[in-house]
């Protein structure tokens, strides 16, 4: 008589198996978000510096005074818009007088000129928008609300779970309380001391 | 593994297909019928501190960098009102500029110190190649902003 094959006894998997699992497949999921932040958090994080959503285009020209400061005459737009080169008809419907210094006229909402009643300089400034940058920037501080909120909210758990899933990922007798502790307590040391110094 | 990514493909899609409509609604929609004029509200500015009341007007100019400030024409020349919020509360979009917008929220009164006015105003008149005299700043600048609780872009 032949004896059936047993099948071989399934082994438990260890618990570090399922955390590395899901660390993987948390990262691939979360690689393009990551990317938006990330690039969104290097421009956002400069906005002294610069402006991470649009580039402006300044051009400047001198007028002579307007007869009436309160008014600005078809005519004298006209003038201006020669100067700054400008083709599009004048409607007088698009003139302002936000303050006693100036006339704004805006073109469009990306085109405005401020004349300067003072100094009767007029500037015009274009803006345009940075191509991608400006929707990672809008993505990152959540300008769409709605269902991106719940999105970026889930993106918040899972960096919570890749870093907890990350910390549990070294081996050895010593685990986290070894070189994978250093590390975690190196990053911490500036925050921390950020904290202490500067919002207690 | 990959039925469960597709599924979340197609969540994340379906998500961000919300419609978009002609209207923008930043934090709550305005409740308030009636509408006070810019114009009466900088006149008598005391008058409407702290109170929750309903402005309207042509946004002229919005804060390129971070969206956080807007500039509405008032119903009078040489007067406009400036909504502000805190970074990321609300952001506007520089889209509004020419816009009708419909406000709701309290005017707040803001004093700057004369410090900050004597640097402000020297780096205007040096802007301008005027003389500037210190002296000729009486005291701290007092203006009223908007802060706004609801805002809606037409």
């Amino acid at each position: 008589m032949v004896n059936a094959p047993q099948k071989p006894l399934k082994k438990a998997r260890p618990w570090r198996f399922y955390s590395i699992l899901l660390h993987r497949y948390l990262g691939y999921f979360f690689l393009g978000i990551t990317v938006v932040y990330a690039l969104s958090g290097l421009a956002v994080n400069h906005v002294d510096q610069w402006n991470p959503n649009y580039m402006t285009e300044k051009q400047q020209v001198q007028l002579a005074p307007l007869k009436d400061k309160e008014n600005l005459s078809s005519a004298e737009a006209k003038t201006l818009y020669q100067k700054l080169g400008i083709k599009q008809a004048f409607n007088p419907q698009n003139v302002f007088y936000p303050d006693p210094h100036s006339i704004e006229i805006l073109l469009s909402e990306n085109d405005k000129i401020t004349l300067s009643t003072e100094t009767w300089k007029a500037e015009r400034e274009q803006i345009r928008r940075r191509p991608v940058l400006h929707l990672f920037n809008a993505l990152h501080l959540n300008e769409p609300k709605k269902a991106w909120t719940l999105y970026a909210d889930s993106y918040a758990i899972g960096l919570l779970v890749l870093a907890l899933t990350g910390l549990l990922m070294k081996k050895g007798k010593k685990g986290i309380w070894g070189e994978a502790g250093i590390w975690t307590v190196a990053g911490m040391i500036l925050p921390v001391a950020l904290i202490l110094l500067y919002y207690r | 593994m990959k039925s469960f990514a597709a599924s979340l493909t197609l969540f994340a899609v379906l998500g961000l297909s919300f419609p978009v409509g002609a209207e923008t609604l930043f934090g709550k929609a305005p409740s308030l019928k009636n509408v006070i004029k810019i114009s009466a509200l900088l006149e008598h500015p005391e008058h409407y501190l702290g109170k929750e009341i309903r402005v309207e007007g042509i946004a002229t100019d919005v804060c390129p960098m971070r969206g956080c400030w807007m500039k509405i024409q008032s119903d009078r020349k040489k007067q406009s009102l400036i909504l502000k919020v805190n970074d990321g509360e609300m952001v506007f979009p520089m889209s509004a500029r020419g816009k009708h917008i419909v406000v709701q929220g309290k005017l707040v009164k803001k004093v700057m110190p004369l410090k900050d006015v004597i640097e402000i105003e020297r780096e205007r008149a040096k802007k301008e190649n005027k003389p500037f005299n210190p002296a000729s700043i009486k005291g701290p600048r007092i203006s009223y902003v908007f802060q706004p609780s609801g805002v809606v872009v037409h």
